[in-house]
């Protein structure tokens, strides 16, 4: 899958990333962190950095007319962290039902290279089930086949 | 070997995309991802995992 990305760092952890947002509002920094839940369990967390202040936010809604490549940044980071954690699942949940709704769509857009690596469960009314497109989900679980 | 040890085995033959520099920071301890995964654990024991992956892990 070769979407048009960010260029994009990790440490030799290959738990956090870090890459530069750029568009009409200028550049932005945004990062990832994978934190360990559970015993294979990760949690994908992501926000913007303010570099003056230390905080990372995810509810402010950067106007940078670049989602798509964010998304596709993030998937990238998804890609290589399974690629370092091959028996981790990744849980991930957007900051707001739209975000979560952008994640679904960008796993839609994308499902045939998604599905040839990647096992996605889709959260509806408390139960996982395998995703399905044009289902809306609360959450999503992924997990390298 | 750590949990985490544990995850890496067996990942030789393929790549990542990532440039790995060591100025990247550890936020580990950055009170936006612990709240971000105390939510997602709070979810998990709320709604479990998948019975398919639950029985692998």
């Amino acid at each position: 899958m070769q979407l048009p990305r960010y260029p994009y760092k990790t440490n030799a952890a290959f738990l956090d990333y870090e890459f530069i947002s750029e568009g009409p509002k200028g550049s932005i920094k945004k990062v990832i962190r994978f934190t360990q839940i559970d015993n294979a369990v990760f949690n994908l967390g992501f926000g913007d950095l303010d570099e003056e202040t230390g905080e990372i936010s995810d509810a402010i809604v950067t106007n940078n007319n670049d989602s798509r490549i964010v998304l596709a940044t993030v998937a990238a980071a998804v890609h290589d962290f399974t690629v370092n954690y091959p028996n981790a699942v990744v849980i991930a949940k957007g900051s707001t039902h739209s975000r979560t709704r952008l994640y679904r769509m960008g796993i839609t857009n994308h499902w045939k290279e998604i599905s040839a690596d990647f096992e996605v469960y889709g959260l509806k009314d408390a139960d996982w089930e395998l995703f399905a497109e044009r289902r809306d989900y609360e959450a999503f679980l992924i997990h390298r086949k | 070997m750590s949990t985490t040890a544990k995850h890496k085995a067996g990942t030789k033959n393929k790549k990542a995309f990532a440039v790995i520099d060591n100025n990247v920071g550890n936020y580990e301890k950055h009170p936006f991802f612990i709240k971000k995964a105390n939510a997602a654990k709070a979810l998990l024991k709320a709604v479990g995992l998948p019975k398919q992956l639950a029985k692998a892990k």
